[in-house]
């Protein structure tokens, strides 16, 4: 099969069972990646499933594109049930481990079943073996990568740490020193079902169906991508992320905080010069120029400390307000090694000061841990007892939703999350309507794939050319403005759209707009010989959306829950550039309205036999 | 004049774009496995180095085979393996200091960087341009010993000669 | 340069060369199975067999071993050259019946059933082996032995070999892949040559790499001065440099 690798293996760590299917069973109507991806859990799990039990299935899914020659295909899918939200729980990572398992023969492994004993798979080509992993069961992510690549350097190795061992909800996969699916909890399904880790190596390769045309169009992705404001920013995104943020006023402070932290211009200018005085050294995933990711190394550290730009340094800082940045290295050091989501976490923690602060939790709860906004040691302490599932980070492992229920004490009030319990990605929702029905509707298992690249994000910084973004989505300059709840809708279903088709190709999501559809089309049919036809795409990618909502419906999900956390619709934003946002309850239940409608479901956010008929899912 | 292909290490941001473009002209699909270049990553070190045949003066590979299957292209000067005449004893893989010749995986062939004909696609595809083609003029020798000082001992045998 | 017809084409081509050599330069296709061009000809498998036409008189000939004069005529696929090649190639798929390559050029020249008695050999006695084993390696591990229809490719005394280096060419090369080698662990066993060899281990990954007497012969051929890296095996040669280019010895 050009393209596409031909099989999808299919473990059952239950009975010990390995087997095979062909791709070519689903790839002409769910595409790839996260396509496939849920087409399979929707197939394969029935309703209500304990997420963390043997009848919960583990997708990975790579897309057409992984693992040729376009630029930024280094994608894999992860799709399952999430212990967080008892919702479709879905993360994507890059970096080279997806590839490996398209060279290695496989579009995609799925993981069913529990085993007995700790186990973790090893794939090379044909050969597919269920290995005894006592000797790395607590070891960390990256002691784990370590040790699955000694005399097998280039062995590609996803793996949990301690927090997805323990099964905390705030756990995710880790894919070599660096990548990770970090959301949803995918780290706990892997952990419950006492998978260590699956280590590939791949000499069989991709066949090509148009290797000139491949290559030509490639050259052209490339120089779109170099045109792209973070490629030249790339180097230095590390702490200019941090001034964006604050030029477009999308960060949030502490709890869901209604004022600006005072020290925040320091805490960026302390990163900037921790950075600026240690060594850094841009990296990129398979084929990408972009290099958005780092290496960075520290005086006198040792370890594999890598970085990546997209909002995981910010968190920490904004959310536990930590100024001083060798704590922040520390703690983000700290998630990568025990496998856990830094947004999630760092979200987890401010809540957990939050509820100190106001009494809700005392000393005698947290067993002796101060969480305190700014007490980085205190915070670093607290993780590595969230991992361990020690203490009261038994409960915080939960992750925020069930957390509060667990603590009780109406702590619910405090709690800022999205739909299921997810907790909102580096983004104050308030003023940014579109993205908090983004949030709030998404049911690709984390808010981060719902809400990328809106135009409203660099709307103040930048706001000629996101008033031309917006006039070409939906027709209309003002849709650009962050605080208007008009054509928000519409915008969210493009960028809902963009990002489906990313995940589901295998392409990275980040460039995937910049480069632009046409582009990405002309790569998937040179690499597979398969003609795209825009409307074919369009219907595809509708069923793969109207197909996740299918899942969560099955799953309980009613129109209510479509929703984000009371506090953001009732506290407004005291001070900065959105001072007085709030979500108004009236507009954004009309917004869901709109966009049940764009999407062809009823006002309760089913799909309707209409709809499920043209899409071919009854 | 003859050529070689010099690596900045600097530039490498280990994505391993010339691998998969290396694999799709000469063999017309992805597999870094059938490169004629592999890039080591040192993930722990932030480290990318791109290894692949550095064209010696004088070269092992060409003194060790029985056959007399590998020759100077007169117009590249890159060392080419004549697959007819090549009997699989593979002596030139074991012989070579830096790896530089391999195995094709699933046809019986040795595979090795031939420059492409002096047109090397990885000079056209390497996003960040690390690669360059630099003509052995008095600068370009300076330059190739340089570059190959770093990391081998056989500098001599690589580059002919004493500076 | 010598002037010769080919095929009813005219060809020009300079001393020195076979009818094989010439054919296979100006692109007219002769199948062969014994013929290497890295040895000499011996002719032993016939099937390159061609007509050519000198003075007036006709002989069929191999073409691996007809040295190209001034003013022949050569025909490669005659009607007297396609009935001759198909009777060769239908002893020959009688002595080898499960051979691929036998079978492919039986369905070409349409050969279907053989009229000479059957066997179940893989090897059909072109001396491949002998000769790149002669000639290029040149340890001479292998021979003929016995005469008529006991005739055989083996070692001396069908005993292990003192001399075979391991490197696989007679395997490499052998038309009808009679020759197996299997790699187990720290062995490598050619069962044909009754031949058993030890494996080096790599210094740094443990695996073992090549047959202990073939790394011997690489450092007899001038390599002692830089053995250092020859008991690593190729993946870790270039880990090993690429170690020492970031400054750092393991």
């Amino acid at each position: 099969m050009n393209g596409y690798s031909g099989k999808i293996l299919f473990i059952n760590l239950s009975e010990n069972q390995i087997s095979t299917i062909e791709t070519s069973l689903y790839s002409r109507e769910y595409l790839g990646g996260r396509g496939i991806g849920v087409k399979l859990l929707y197939d394969m799990v029935r309703p209500k499933q304990d997420p963390l039990g043997p009848e919960n299935i583990l997708v990975f899914m790579t897309g057409p594109l992984t693992g040729t020659f376009t630029p930024s295909s280094g994608r894999v899918d992860i799709v399952t049930t999430s212990p967080e939200s008892n919702l479709l729980g879905g993360s994507n990572a890059g970096g080279f481990w997806g590839p490996e398992l398209k060279w290695a023969g496989y579009d995609g492994v799925v993981i069913k079943g529990k085993a007995k004993n700790p186990v973790y798979i090893q794939i090379y080509n044909d050969e597919v073996n269920i290995k005894d992993a006592q000797k790395l069961w607590g070891k960390d992510v990256f002691e784990t990568v370590k040790i699955l690549r000694q005399g097998n350097e280039e062995n590609q190795v996803a793996c949990i740490g301690p927090a997805g061992e323990n099964k905390s909800n705030l756990s995710g996969i880790a894919f070599n020193f660096r990548n990770y699916a970090a959301r949803a909890g995918v780290g706990a399904v892997m952990g419950a079902k006492n998978l260590k880790a699956i280590a590939v190596r791949g000499t069989k390769g991709s066949d090509i169906y148009d290797t000139k045309a491949l290559q030509e169009i490639c050259l052209e992705i490339q120089n779109r991508e170099k045109m792209m404001p973070l490629y030249k920013d790339a180097p230095s995104w590390h702490w200019k992320l941090f001034q964006s943020l604050e030029k477009d006023g999308k960060a949030f402070f502490g709890n869901y905080e209604p004022f600006l932290w005072e020290d925040r211009i320091k805490a960026v200018q302390n990163v900037k010069e921790f950075i600026q005085q240690n060594h850094l050294k841009p990296e990129s995933c398979l084929t990408c120029p972009l290099r958005c990711w780092a290496h960075f190394s520290v005086r006198g550290e040792e370890g594999a400390p890598i970085i990546a730009c997209q909002g995981t340094w910010p968190s920490i800082a904004y959310f536990m307000k930590l100024s001083d940045p060798y704590y922040i290295w520390r703690i983000y050091t700290l998630c990568q090694k025990l496998g856990l989501d830094v947004g999630g976490t760092s979200a987890v923690m401010a809540l957990a000061a939050d509820l100190y602060e106001m009494g809700v939790i005392s000393f005698k709860d947290t067993k002796g841990v101060l969480f305190e906004l700014g007490n980085g040691k205190a915070f670093a302490e607290a993780i590595e007892k969230l991992a361990k599932r020690e203490d009261f980070g038994d409960i915080l492992a939960e992750g925020i939703k069930k957390a509060v229920q667990k603590i009780g004490r109406r702590a619910e009030r405090y709690a800022v999350h999205s739909k299921g319990g997810t907790e909102l990605w580096l983004m104050e929702v308030r003023p940014f309507k579109g993205a908090a029905l983004a949030c709030a509707v998404t049911d690709s298992g984390s808010c981060n794939r719902a809400t990328y690249a809106f135009p409203d994000f660099y709307y103040r910084s930048m706001q000629k050319q996101a008033k031309m973004v917006a006039k070409n989505i939906v027709g209309k300059e003002e849709a650009a403005d962050p605080t208007t709840y008009d054509y928000k809708p519409k915008t969210v279903l493009f960028y809902e759209n963009m990002h489906i088709f990313a995940d589901s190709l295998g392409v990275c999501a980040i460039p995937f707009q910049p480069v632009g559809l046409e582009l990405w089309s002309r790569s998937f049919s040179a690499c597979t010989g398969i003609k795209l036809q825009l409307n074919d795409l369009m219907l595809t990618v509708e069923r793969i959306r109207t197909l996740e909502r299918l899942f969560n419906c099955r799953e309980g999900l009613k129109r209510e829950d479509d929703t984000l956390s009371e506090r953001l619709f009732k506290e407004a934003i005291k001070e900065g550039p959105w001072k007085g946002e709030v979500l108004d309850r009236e507009k954004f239940e009309a917004m869901k309205d709109e966009y049940y409608f764009l999407r062809g479901w009823d006002k309760d956010g089913r799909p309707t036999e209409k709809t499920l008929e043209k899409l071919g899912l009854k | 004049m003859k050529k070689v292909l010099i690596v900045n290490l600097e530039k490498c941001v280990g994505c391993r774009t010339c691998e998969l473009i290396c694999s799709l002209t000469h063999e017309r699909r992805c597999n870094p496995a059938e490169a004629r270049i592999t890039v080591i990553k040192f993930e722990e070190k932030g480290q990318n180095i791109p290894m692949y045949c550095q064209q010696c003066e004088t070269p092992v590979c060409e003194a060790v085979c029985p056959a007399k299957a590998i020759y100077r292209d007169s117009l590249t000067g890159a060392m080419l393996v004549d697959t007819k005449r090549c009997i699989g004893c593979r002596m030139c893989i074991l012989a070579c200091p830096i790896g530089g010749l391999s195995f094709h995986p699933t046809r019986k062939e040795i595979i090795k960087c031939d420059l492409c004909k002096g047109d090397p696609a990885c000079v056209k595809y390497c996003p960040e341009g690390a690669f360059e083609v630099v003509s052995l003029d008095a600068i370009g020798v300076k330059r190739r010993r340089e570059n190959i000082r770093k990391f081998s001992s056989y500098l001599d045998m690589m580059t002919g000669g004493k500076e | 340069m010598l002037k010769i017809v080919i095929d009813g084409k005219e060809a020009e081509v300079e001393e020195g060369l076979s009818v094989l050599e010439l054919a296979e330069k100006i692109g007219v296709k002769i199948p062969t199975l014994c013929y290497h061009p890295a040895v000499g000809a011996y002719g032993a498998c016939r099937v390159c067999i061609v007509e050519v036409i000198e003075k007036g008189l006709s002989k069929l000939t191999t073409s691996c071993t007809c040295p190209v004069e001034s003013g022949i005529e050569v025909k490669t696929n005659s009607e007297k050259v396609k009935k001759t090649r198909k009777l060769i190639v239908e002893m020959l798929l009688a002595r080898c019946p499960d051979a691929k390559i036998i079978q492919d050029l039986a369905k070409q020249l349409g050969v279907e059933k053989t009229r000479a008695p059957q066997k179940n050999e893989n090897c059909i006695l072109c001396g491949l082996c002998v000769r790149i084993c002669r000639e290029i390696i040149a340890v001479d591990a292998v021979g003929f032995a016995n005469r008529g229809n006991k005739r055989k490719v083996t070692t001396p005394f069908e005993i292990q070999s003192d001399v075979c280096l391991g490197c696989g060419a007679c395997a490499f090369v052998c038309p009808t892949g009679a020759i197996k080698i299997e790699d187990v662990e720290d062995k490598r066993k050619i069962d044909m040559w009754h031949t058993e060899l030890g494996k080096v281990k790599c210094e740094r990954c443990g695996r073992y790499f090549s047959p202990v007497p073939l790394l011997e012969q690489i450092k007899k051929k001038g390599l002692r001065e830089m053995s250092d890296f020859l008991g690593l095996c190729p993946d870790c040669r270039r880990l090993v440099l690429a170690n020492k280019l970031m400054g750092r010895e393991e």
